[in-house]
């Protein structure tokens, strides 16, 4: 930036007055510590293990009683419309899954070393800063799509495993002081997804001879609820409007008694379903038929009604939050692939933009003014949403 | 060499160009020579116990710096550029001006790369950051300083 170093040249003519006088003979003013933050921090977190049951109880009571789903925009609002411009793209390896929660963007990554384990990234989503790296022994493992990872109650949520696949495992990072918190044993082999309402927390735990649902009591983070859900796969748990959904194959997803953790409805959506994700209220897919292309699929959380949308341009991804319903752009040009953002009411694509050198968009997270994409292999990327 | 004559020299080292990036960070010559002067002072009580005065001092004049105009935004207070008082000419208020409309982390990471010469990892140290973040910051703070200055980006 040749103009700007020149500036900052000519800022070297500007002289400073001799402060050297007023340094010897100055006061200081007291300053903390270098460090003295992170101690403090250290101190709390101490005591916070120390009173670990009476925290756990007070926590019940400042959280237990709210049902926690993605946020939602309102329905009588219409998206606002925004021009999407992609921004920067961290370079975080194998990142495995993406959300959005507390203000933050968390990114789950792998360390790619056969063990499992990997970091937590907490970027600042308006300035792509990231905030802290909390290593943590194991992170989701889904391919593509996301997944395995839920924010909620000042916590993140991570389903895993642990003893080399011998044990699923969940585990809960403390949003106040950055750190892994808990580890819970879950049995099975791996826990593969997770999601909070008001009844707990939610995981799929892959075992033999099925799948099963875990429901933790969120106070003292015991298992209180294990059924087993008849099926050898399960992908998202969707917590909406007071109902919770499993995907339990491909193209169907069932109804769960939040009670009892039994299965009380099966919906079979045409074509399958490749990601699921929750706004307004509903459960929304992408599927696709032979006769009609790719589709955007709405289910009613509390009917099961499918009701389908054309959506020529959607990708095997959706994804949603605060800034709309958002999915992977296929405009079914050679080479360019990237994100769009549909109308719920009619499937249209009404924002979009491409991304760079046609990198596959695996994971999504959406925040308020920003949208976030993971790459397969590596990047982070944020695509600014601009108000038009 | 004693702590006080040892401080002294990193002062008559660096204390100008201190001084010169703090004020583009600050935009305010009395932010500058307090947190400047108060840096020192700091370090002259500290004595034995800074192993590295100048990296110390550099810290520390930002962190001061930087909670000066914390608690002038709390207060709800903003001070115009007295630059007549320093001989600045007009190009050198346009960047300063420009740099006070950015964030403070882009800010300081322009200021200390650009106008102090820290290579990334050293503006991360001093910022409390890190050089991804600090890469971050750099991209965005010369974008913006290009639509505000109109200038060229090399």
């Amino acid at each position: 930036m040749a103009d700007l170093e020149t500036r900052f040249r000519r800022l070297d003519g500007v002289r400073g007055p001799d402060l050297w006088p007023d340094i010897e003979t100055r006061e200081p003013r007291s300053m903390p510590e270098a460090g003295a933050g992170r101690r403090v921090a250290a101190g709390a977190v101490a005591l916070l293990l120390a009173a670990g049951g009476a925290l756990l109880v007070a926590r019940a009571f400042l959280g237990g009683d709210r049902a926690v789903e993605r946020p939602v925009r309102p329905a009588e609002s219409p998206p606002a419309p925004v021009d999407p411009v992609v921004d920067v793209t961290l370079p975080i390896k194998w990142p495995s899954s993406i959300v959005y929660g507390e203000g933050s963007i968390w990114v789950a990554a792998s360390a790619n070393d056969g063990t499992g384990a990997g970091t937590v990234y907490r970027i600042d989503p308006d300035t792509a800063e990231i905030l802290a790296e909390i290593e943590v022994p194991s992170v989701p493992g889904w391919e593509v799509g996301g997944g395995g990872m839920e924010v909620a109650h000042g916590s993140v949520w991570v389903a895993g495993y642990l003893d080399d696949g011998d044990q699923g495992a969940l585990l809960r990072v403390d949003v106040a002081t950055n750190s892994l918190a808990d580890v819970i044993p879950l049995g099975g082999q791996f826990a593969g997804d997770v999601a909070i309402d008001q009844h707990g927390v939610w995981v799929t735990v892959f075992a033999e001879p099925s799948v099963e649902l875990v429901r933790l009591d969120q106070a003292t983070l015991t298992i209180d609820t294990r059924a087993s859900l008849d099926v050898d796969w399960a992908r998202e748990i969707l917590a909406v409007e007071g109902q919770l959904w499993v995907r339990t194959t491909q193209g169907a997803i069932s109804k769960i008694d939040p009670l009892s953790g039994d299965v009380v409805q099966r919906v079979d959506v045409p074509g399958g379903l490749t990601s699921l994700t929750t706004f307004e209220g509903a459960i929304w897919g992408a599927t696709w038929k032979a006769s009609e292309g790719n589709l955007l699929a709405r289910i009613d959380a509390a009917t099961g009604e499918v009701v389908l949308l054309p959506a020529e341009t959607l990708g095997f991804l959706v994804e949603s939050g605060p800034s709309g319903l958002w999915g992977r752009w296929d405009p079914g040009i050679r080479g360019t692939l990237g994100v769009a953002r549909f109308d719920p009411a009619s499937g249209r694509v009404d924002a979009s933009v491409a991304l760079e050198g046609g990198n596959q968009p695996v994971a999504m997270a959406v925040a308020s003014g920003s949208l976030w994409v993971t790459g397969y292999e590596e990047g982070v990327t944020r695509i600014e949403l601009r108000p038009q | 060499m004693k702590p006080a004559a040892r401080l002294e020299r990193v002062y008559r080292e660096h204390g100008d160009r201190l001084w010169r990036a703090v004020l583009a960070f600050a935009g305010d010559p009395e932010v500058a020579s307090d947190a400047v002067a108060e840096a020192f002072a700091q370090a002259l009580r500290r004595g034995d116990e800074i192993r590295e005065p100048d990296r110390w001092v550099w810290r520390a004049a930002f962190r001061i710096a930087r909670g000066e105009l914390k608690a002038r935004r709390d207060r709800g207070q903003s001070f115009p550029l007295r630059e007549e008082r320093y001989g600045m000419d007009t190009e050198t208020v346009e960047l300063i001006e420009a740099l006070r409309r950015l964030p403070t982390k882009q800010r300081a990471s322009v200021v200390l790369h650009h106008g102090g010469g820290y290579p990334i990892r050293e503006v991360a140290l001093i910022i409390g950051s890190t050089p991804a973040a600090v890469r971050v910051h750099l991209s965005r703070g010369r974008r913006r300083l290009r639509d505000l200055m109109g200038g060229d980006d090399g």
